[in-house]
């Protein structure tokens, strides 16, 4: 489950680098789904309803993981991390909606593709410093 | 004929019962996150299930009590009301997650506000229960929720390694909170105790007797072997596309992926109208399974074959857990973390519905030459033990792991 | 009936079924009628929520009063005297009709005007 309990209450104490990794590991999960739904439009192998709303439930996992990143406080030593996941989850937001907006466009699905593709590597990446960091 | 085709209602029945959004949910997460490594803990839920289903089924063809007739008499009053007070909360928890997935799916067919289609499916489901009679109502949700076989396909498909599919069916002792979370969802979410309330008193509705009871057990084994066939599919496929690629399937949308990456638009449409109907047919079942419990509490006139004039407070009482369900709905928890806690709760309430009819199961003055035979009673005891077992570990669990999010 | 039978076990708590074999009913409680030094006998069945609290634990008896009625006869508790009783098995046989005997409390006639159920 993405939210964890206390994701709609802010200050429920400092997000450690454990939770951060949490963090981006859901937003990693989402990367990848998000990829096998634009697989499913560049390949004209899927129904634009179901792409639609379904993107548009992922890219509001991502906004809703970005803020509750941005809300909470982190220990010391790891804003750097913090502040670029919330930047990857806006991205992958941004990503997603795309895909909720050309649910069927194959030009606009192999970018939003591409994008996630990028974007996932660039939280692998973020998540071993996270790692290495603590 | 008439035999293979009582076959037919047993396996739509458990069809449309054994698989809900609860096993939809707990089987597609465990494939996502522990690949194989969960499949044993499928057929124990099945068997657990199986056992359960067919001493309802003969307790009601040979004595004509459906469990909750068999509750009130065997248990007395007072036990009696528990069982139903905890019975009734739960099966509340179980209609508003099934309304609320039927409301998620709606939305992935059409694209509109949820709230809207949880309402539609509610005002939609009722109507049908109220114009179709009871064998209608099986073989409809039933014969569509077949279409979840997609998901078998999928697993075969994809060409899982049967080597790591055998490895999965040996149980492991893992220090995991999380594994064994899921051990106990998978369990319970096999044996919602809805499904033998509303198959037993389904039993009664059919007019079973003596006679009917082969029928019972062909219906135990096939019927919820072939649910756990479909849950097993819908394991093996995440197994194979989600766990690799790190999806985590946390939305009941994640889960018609496994059907549409393999086989496309078709794929997704079959995946997609399974799980309508599986659902829906899950809503029904457990909506009447709370007005069957009530009214054999009771004692008043209850069944679909009465009419709804026949029997007044019975139809009050289901069209009552759907408004209800809807209401719980409306407060806007997600459907998902509502299908969890219906789920452990469930199984948590599980023991105390299971033992009465499994000591009515074994006593000759109600059962006569049909009580409990060697393997039904010695089954049906350890069966039991692991009940109480589970129950006692899934709410610490659940805490533990935060239902799930680890 | 059986010449002798348990009564808590096979009577308490039993469906009633009327002669027309409508279930209307539990057996709620039940009516022994005698003298301290007699022979108690089973004079009358009881059925209705109202006879509930009686028999629930004493800690829980106002809480069950509260939600489920005090003893009213003829209103939350009907009693049907045993010579109505025709037989003792699977359920508790009557031996007239339900609304004969008061035990009519279910129907609810603006269902009746609806179509289809």
């Amino acid at each position: 489950m993405v939210a964890c309990g206390c994701a709609l209450l802010a200050g429920c104490g400092p997000l450690d680098r454990a939770e951060l990794g949490r963090g981006v590991e859901s937003l990693s999960a989402l990367a990848a789904e998000g990829q096998l739904l634009a697989d499913g439009v560049v390949q004209d192998r899927t129904r634009s309803t179901y792409t639609r709303v379904h993107a548009g439930t992922l890219a509001g996992d991502a906004a809703h993981e970005a803020q509750k990143l941005a809300d909470a406080t982190v220990e010391v030593g790891a804003d750097r991390e913090r502040d670029e996941a919330v930047a990857v989850a806006q991205r992958l937001d941004d990503a997603l909606g795309e895909l909720e907006t050309f649910p069927s466009g194959e030009r606009t699905a192999a970018d939003v593709h591409r994008a996630l593709t990028k974007i996932a590597d660039d939280l692998e990446r973020l998540a071993g410093r996270i790692k290495d960091g603590s | 004929m008439k035999a293979v085709l009582q076959i037919a209602l047993g396996i739509i029945a458990a069809i449309g019962g054994f698989v809900d959004i609860g096993d939809l949910v707990f089987n597609s997460q465990a494939g996502a996150v522990f690949g194989y490594e969960l499949m044993w803990a499928v057929p124990i839920g099945v068997l657990g299930i199986g056992l359960y289903a067919e001493m309802c089924g003969r307790v009601a063809a040979v004595t004509k009590r459906p469990v909750f007739d068999v509750i009130r008499m065997r248990m007395g009053l007072t036990t009696g009301l528990i069982v139903l007070v905890a019975s009734l909360f739960v099966n509340l928890l179980t209609v508003a997650a099934e309304i609320g997935g039927v409301g998620l799916l709606l939305q992935l067919f059409f694209d509109a506000p949820f709230t809207l289609f949880a309402l539609l499916g509610a005002l939609a489901l009722a109507t049908i229960i109220w114009f179709v009679p009871f064998e209608g109502l099986e073989r409809l949700f039933g014969y569509a929720g077949l279409a979840l076989f997609v998901f078998v396909a999928a697993a075969l498909y994809l060409g899982p390694d049967w080597h790591s599919v055998a490895r999965g069916f040996v149980p492991e002792a893992k220090s995991s909170t999380l594994y064994w979370y899921f051990v106990v969802g998978l369990v319970a979410a096999a044996l919602m105790p809805y499904e033998v309330y509303f198959y037993s008193s389904g039993a009664v509705e059919e007019r079973w007797g003596p006679g009917d009871l082969r029928v019972n057990r062909l219906n135990a084994v096939i019927g919820y072997g072939i649910g756990g066939l479909l849950s097993l599919g819908i394991m093996v496929s995440a197994a194979q596309l989600f766990a690799p690629a790190g999806v985590s399937p946390d939305h009941l949308g994640t889960v018609p992926l496994l059907a549409q990456v393999p086989f496309g638009e078709t794929g997704l449409l079959l995946a997609l109208l399974g799980m309508l109907f599986a659902i829906g047919g899950a809503a029904v079942d457990a909506s009447f399974a709370g007005a069957y419990s009530i009214a054999q509490f009771a004692g008043w006139e209850w069944g679909k074959y009465r009419r709804a004039s026949g029997a007044p407070r019975f139809t009050l009482a289901w069209l009552l857990f759907f408004a209800l369900g809807l209401i719980v709905l409306m407060t806007g928890i997600d459907p998902l973390d509502l299908t969890e806690y219906s789920v452990v709760l469930s199984v948590v309430a599980l023991p105390l519905t299971y033992l009465p009819v499994l000591l009515i199961a074994r006593d000759r003055t109600f059962m006569g030459d049909h009580v409990n035979g060697a393997i039904a009673g010695s089954l049906g005891w350890v069966y039991f033990v692991v009940l109480v077992v589970v129950a006692v570990v899934a709410i610490p669990l659940l805490l533990a792991t935060n239902a799930g999010a680890g | 009936m059986d010449e002798r039978f348990d009564l808590v076990y096979r009577l308490l708590d039993d469906q009633l079924v009327d002669v027309d074999g409508r279930r209307c009913g539990r057996v709620d409680d039940v009516e022994l009628t005698g003298a301290a030094g007699e022979p108690l006998v089973v004079t009358g069945l009881l059925t209705g929520r109202g006879a509930y609290a009686a028999r629930l634990p004493a800690r829980w008896r106002r809480l069950a009063r509260a939600l489920f009625g005090r003893d009213v006869r003829g209103s939350t508790a009907r009693r049907v005297p045993w010579t109505e009783v025709s037989d003792v098995g699977v359920t508790v046989a009557l031996r007239r009709r339900a609304a004969d005997l008061g035990l009519d409390g279910d129907d609810w006639r603006p269902l009746d005007r609806v179509p289809g159920g």
